[in-house]
């Protein structure tokens, strides 16, 4: 059961105080009547004192003259004598009104005044006379009884003497004056005989008729001997009454007054007590209203500041007056409500500020709330305008809503769902929904919180890394088919030279030799281009300022463009160091030329702009091949037609092409290139308005010194002795011949154990060695550390077609050791032996 | 606390504040639906007793009927006049009894009274109910008034007709010359059935001047073999004495107008023998009667004569009535539609007249008591 306090307190002070002057009155109440009472009995006890006392005086005193009488009808005298001085006698006593002599067979013997038709008549069974005998020795008054005699009701005094037995008529009408003073004084009695007939009465015709009064239920107990007092319902009146036998007349007497009068006090206190119940409840309302308003009140503050806070609104006040347990209170809700709102702005922080989508809804799918990255996400203008939809409008297939439905009702939630959405503008996009069920317990509806991460990014990056490791795939595949191709090329080539030098006069054999080389030539450009994009190529890396190159090739570029074309640069104002090869950074800007003049037939502008930008960890999630650190970044744009979307995603593949002669090795190369100096590339295309690469390389910190080292080729170098160590038996072979050619005595080894076991020997006296970088028993720079540890001065050159580690070979280089690229002319050979001799 | 809060239990307060006062002044603020009877008759004066004894029979009554939930559930409050012996007052008494709302009136105790008020009664149409008057002449009228006392001709003819069974040839009527309506037509009815061939004496006396020595040597000169007295119980006691004493085997008949216990007391030795009749039985064994007596002796010292127990039934007649057709303008019609009715000592009829029809049985005193004759 509820009850508020205000209720409770409103209650229980108005019961407690009409309870209060309920029992007050109702105790004063019993305590007078108790009062009452006793005195009002005393007073009738006084009263019939008084009356049986003058009652038995009168009988006595009307009894003096019987005795004279007795006296006269015993004397000698005649009988008319006799009569006439019992009649003198009878005059002067008004009260008897006849005197009846019985002898003992209850015979009349005589009666004053005389009636002759009386004598003998028999009387044995009268009431009165049976009853006479009964009380032989004391003076009784009887009846009232009709007499026979004058059929009248008469009271009768029995006298009994030797001889006669002597009734005294009497009239008690002197009781009347006696009935009347106490009427008078405003009591109120009555008397009985002992059947319950009234005798007197202050309604005197009562008694005249006899009437009794036996039924009144205080008679009958009167009548056995019970004083009372009483409260009697006598003819519709309520009488207090006292009872009390009067012994002479065998009669019982009742006193009293009407109830009322007896109590009047009672009755006061009964009637002033209903205007001071009624007072008193009037009071207690009041007195209780303003309690309960007094304890309501503030209770009625702290719930609507309560509601405050349920609503959300923290703005609370402080009670500062009243009772210190509602200030108590109103300190702790203020309290509460600051850490309620402290929480509620970290909740609602963690919602609103979510980068995922967060929606809630109803269990019907109607929106409830969604958080800013919801709005943002699904394009909505506002808030409003998402509430109240329901979700089934914001996937793309109404089956899927169902479905999710569904599983949610079956396993209470889902997780990472991937499915197709329908932003505010029906674009569509991929994203990942899980949702879980709410239950608060004060809420009907269970609440569903849908959580959705937008998976295009994602999505566009695993793109990226699949195009990324599809790169690696080809390039590790290209690189070897490099290597084997460039070792062919190097013996044919080799070959070539050797057949150059034997048959320099003969012109139908220079003429097929300068066809080989020819080829050969254009064999060593697109093995180059294979290791570029395989990124397997030597670099030769230098510091350099992009935007200084960018401006020395700039005429360069021009003279490659159309005239309808034209280029805009835009360099960065602080210098952009970045440590590459030029050679291969100026064919990365001349493929990116071509490409977009074959993208603006209709001519256009080219945009080249350089900046230096931070990448950061959050940037390298959208780019995962990217790098931290600090980046010059070249873009390079052109205002052609723009390359498809599912075009863009393969245009760095090895022979991908859509133009009719392309090679399709432009752009892979220049993204082989770009990844070997440790930066990236990407592409921004729109149809129609153009396309953007940018290009990204690790800023660097100085700038090279571009003093060149001149090197002398007038070097002697015949009869230096050569070690030459080739696992490539064909290889090892042709350039034995070719360095013999050049007047080397030439010591060729394919294992490389086998060259250190004889240069152990001969070390002093092999002037430089030619090592193959790969070989499979012992790696080139492995067999390198050794020859120096036997011999520190000996000179060597590194044979290299291509690298499975080109950081392996950058190392090389950076210890000073010299490389020579395959297929090397015989002149290459020549200019590298005698630059590394010369050193 | 909200408003509706404070009002309910303000009301409710309110409420339980006006049960109490209402309980507490409830006898004041209902009018009485109580059931008025009027009764009238002589209580006090002259020879009050038949009046006191139709007023104590119909108040038994009355208690018992109360103490049973009343008529339909409704109180029987019972307003009684006393006629004192006076024509004048009786009609004072119908009237203010009219007044008071009695649906029905109660008496009077005599014949005479009852002729003299019968043309006002009527006049009034007011349903008077007389327990004892029953001379023949009130009887075979269509009118307000009932008796539930059989008539004179029924025990007048039933004692001249046991008169002249025990062999009664001559028989003096000394007769009550103040109640002629009655004792005229007592002995007009004796005579009719105890035969005109036989000798009969008329000698009328006047109850407040008559000498009875001298009255009963007047009789006693006639030498008749009966003597019937037709007057009330203590001028019946004064001349059966003073006749026994003259010739103690002298055959008595009395009139049931003296059928009482009250002759017993004041014939004292004398009253063996008196020849009555009445419809009562005090020796009755029926438990209603029994109990009834018992309850009166208990309430009123005495036992019932003839006009308590006429009284008593009268009641429950009135109640048996109401309970009928609670209707009190059509009680005349519903008792003499019902018209039988259970008395002390077995059913009673009314008839169409109003009048009572019951049996008579001739009573003689014995041992002090009066005693069915049949009964030996």
């Amino acid at each position: 059961m509820n009850i508020k306090i205000g209720h409770f307190i409103f209650l229980s002070f108005s019961v407690s105080f009409v309870a209060l002057v309920f029992f007050v009155v109702l105790a004063y109440f019993f305590e007078a009547k108790d009062a009452i009472t006793i005195e009002k009995v005393k007073h009738y006890e006084t009263v019939i004192e008084d009356f049986e006392y003058t009652i038995n005086l009168n009988i006595k005193e009307i009894v003096i003259p019987i005795t004279t009488i007795h006296d006269i009808i015993n004397s000698k005298e005649s009988e008319q004598s006799k009569r006439k001085q019992i009649s003198m006698i009878m005059s002067t006593a008004p009260d008897i009104k006849r005197i009846v002599l019985i002898d003992n067979n209850d015979n009349i013997i005589n009666t004053y005044p005389f009636s002759d038709d009386l004598i003998g008549i028999n009387l044995s069974e009268d009431p009165t006379v049976k009853e006479a005998k009964d009380k032989k020795h004391q003076l009784v008054v009887l009846g009232p009884n009709v007499c026979i005699i004058d059929k009248l009701s008469h009271y009768t005094i029995p006298i009994h003497y030797s001889n006669y037995l002597m009734l005294v008529y009497l009239s008690m009408d002197w009781i009347k004056p006696f009935i009347d003073k106490f009427s008078k004084i405003g009591l109120y009695v009555f008397t009985i005989d002992n059947n319950g007939t009234l005798t007197t009465h202050i309604n005197q015709n009562l008694a005249e008729q006899a009437m009794n009064i036996k039924n009144i239920p205080s008679v009958k107990r009167a009548i056995l001997a019970d004083k009372g007092p009483f409260v009697e319902s006598i003819e519709g009146e309520n009488y207090f009454i006292y009872a009390k036998k009067l012994e002479m007349l065998n009669w019982v007497i009742f006193v009293g007054e009407r109830y009322d009068k007896a109590y009047y006090l009672v009755k006061y206190i009964k009637e002033k007590g209903i205007i001071i119940f009624f007072g008193a409840i009037t009071t207690c309302l009041i007195v209780s209203l303003i309690i309960s308003r007094l304890f309501q009140k503030p209770v009625n503050l702290l719930v609507k500041e309560i509601n405050k806070v349920k609503k959300g609104d923290y703005d609370i006040h402080m009670l500062d007056r009243g009772f210190e347990e509602i200030k108590t209170i109103s300190q702790s809700l203020y309290k509460m409500a600051d850490e309620i709102k402290d929480r509620e702005y970290r909740f609602r922080k963690i919602f609103e500020d979510s980068k995922n989508a967060i929606i809630l809804t109803l269990k019907d799918g109607t929106i409830i709330n969604a958080n800013k990255a919801s709005i943002d996400l699904f394009g909505y203008p506002s808030k409003d305008n998402i509430i109240g939809k329901n979700i089934a409008h914001l996937y793309s297939s109404q089956s899927d809503f169902e479905d999710i439905i569904s599983d949610i009702k079956s396993k209470g939630h889902i997780s990472n769902y991937e499915l197709e959405f329908l932003k505010h503008n029906n674009e569509r996009f991929h994203g990942m929904l899980s949702c879980s069920v709410l239950k608060y317990a004060n809420e009907k509806d269970e609440v569903y919180m849908y959580l959705i991460i937008d998976l295009t990014e994602r999505k566009k990056l695993l793109e990226q890394l699949i195009q990324a490791q599809k790169m690696e795939s080809v390039g590790r595949l290209t690189g070897g088919i490099a290597h084997d191709f460039n070792n062919l090329l190097t013996i044919i080539y080799g070959h070539a030279q050797l057949m150059e030098l034997k048959h320099k006069e003969d012109t139908g054999i220079m003429k097929h030799v300068n066809a080989i080389k020819k080829a050969v030539e254009r064999g060593k450009d697109f093995v180059k281009n294979l290791l570029a994009f395989s990124k397997k190529q030597i670099l030769d890396l230098k510091v350099y300022d992009l935007n200084e190159i960018i401006r020395e090739e700039n005429r360069l570029l021009t003279s490659c463009i159309r005239e309808d074309i034209l280029i805009e640069t835009h360099l960065f104002d602080k210098p952009c160091l970045v440590n590459i090869d030029r050679s291969h950074f100026t064919q990365i800007l001349l493929n990116l030329t071509v490409n977009a003049v074959d993208a603006m037939p209709n001519g256009g502008i080219i945009k080249i702009e350089t900046k230096i930008k931070k990448i950061d960890s959050y940037y390298q999630r959208f780019e995962p091949l990217s790098k931290e650190g600090d980046f010059v970044v070249l873009s390079f744009s052109d205002t052609g037609e723009g390359i498809p979307q599912e075009v863009v995603a393969k245009i760095f593949d090895p022979f991908f092409t859509t133009k009719e002669n392309g090679t399709g090795l432009g752009l892979s190369m220049v993204h082989g290139i770009i990844a070997q100096h440790g930066g990236f590339i990407n592409v921004y295309s729109e149809l129609g308005k153009g396309t953007t690469f940018r290009i990204y390389l690790p800023l660097a910190t100085k700038e090279h010194d571009e003093k060149q080292e001149t090197v002398s080729v007038e070097l002697d170098i015949k009869g230096k002795n050569a070690l030459v160590v080739e696992d490539n038996f064909e290889l090892l072979e042709v350039t034995k011949e070719m360095l013999s050619n050049l007047g080397l005595n030439v010591y060729a080894f394919t294992d490389g154990y086998q060259a250190l076991e004889e240069f152990r020997r001969f070390g002093n006296s092999i002037d430089i060695c030619f090592i193959d970088v790969v070989m499979p028993k012992i790696q080139g720079f492995s067999l390198y550390e050794q020859i120096k540890e036997i011999n520190p001065d000996t000179k060597t050159i590194f044979l290299t077609g291509y690298t499975d580690n080109v950081v392996h070979v950058n190392f090389i280089l950076k210890q000073g050791v010299h490389v020579i690229s395959k297929p090397f002319s015989r002149q290459d050979l020549m200019l590298k032996i005698k630059e590394v001799l010369n050193k | 606390m909200r408003l509706r809060a404070r009002l309910i239990i303000i009301i409710f307060l309110i409420s339980v504040v006006a049960v109490v006062t209402f309980i507490s002044f409830k006898d004041k603020l209902i009018p009485s639906r109580s059931i008025k009877i009027g009764l009238f008759v002589t209580l006090t004066g002259v020879y009050p007793d038949l009046g006191r004894q139709i007023r104590d029979g119909a108040l038994l009554a009355v208690e018992e009927i109360n103490k049973n939930k009343g008529i339909n559930g409704r109180q029987v409050d019972l307003i009684i006049k006393d006629n004192r012996y006076n024509f004048k007052q009786a009609l004072e008494n119908i009237n203010s009894l009219i007044e008071e709302g009695s649906i029905v009136l109660i008496g009077p105790a005599t014949s005479s009274q009852a002729m003299n008020l019968l043309p006002i009664i009527n006049e009034k149409k007011v349903l008077t109910i007389s327990p004892s008057a029953s001379s023949s002449l009130l009887t075979g009228k269509d009118d307000y008034f009932i008796r539930v006392r059989q008539s004179n001709r029924d025990d007048a003819q039933m004692l001249g007709s046991y008169a002249k069974k025990i062999g009664i040839n001559s028989i003096s009527f000394i007769y009550d010359n103040t109640n002629l309506i009655y004792t005229n037509d007592f002995i007009d009815n004796f005579i009719s059935s105890f035969g005109t061939s036989n000798t009969t004496y008329s000698i009328p006396f006047d109850p407040d001047v008559v000498n009875f020595k001298n009255l009963a040597s007047h009789i006693v000169s006639y030498k008749s073999d009966a003597v019937l007295i037709i007057a009330e119980i203590y001028s019946t006691a004064l001349l059966i004495q003073n006749l026994r004493k003259l010739d103690k085997k002298v055959v008595i008949f009395s009139s049931p107008w003296a059928k009482s216990n009250r002759l017993i007391e004041n014939t004292g030795i004398y009253s063996e023998g008196i020849i009555t009749v009445d419809s009562v039985d005090d020796n009755f064994k029926g438990d209603v009667y029994q109990r009834y007596r018992k309850a009166f002796f208990e309430r009123y010292g005495y036992y019932p004569g003839f006009g308590a127990d006429t009284s008593y039934e009268t009641i429950f007649m009135i109640k048996k009535a109401l309970e009928t057709n609670p209707d009190p303008a059509k009680l005349k019609e519903t008792i003499i539609n019902i018209s039988e009715f259970d008395g002390l000592q077995g059913r009673f009829k009314i008839d169409r007249f109003g009048d009572a029809v019951r049996k008579p049985f001739i009573l003689k005193i014995e041992n002090k008591n009066f005693v069915r004759i049949d009964n030996h």
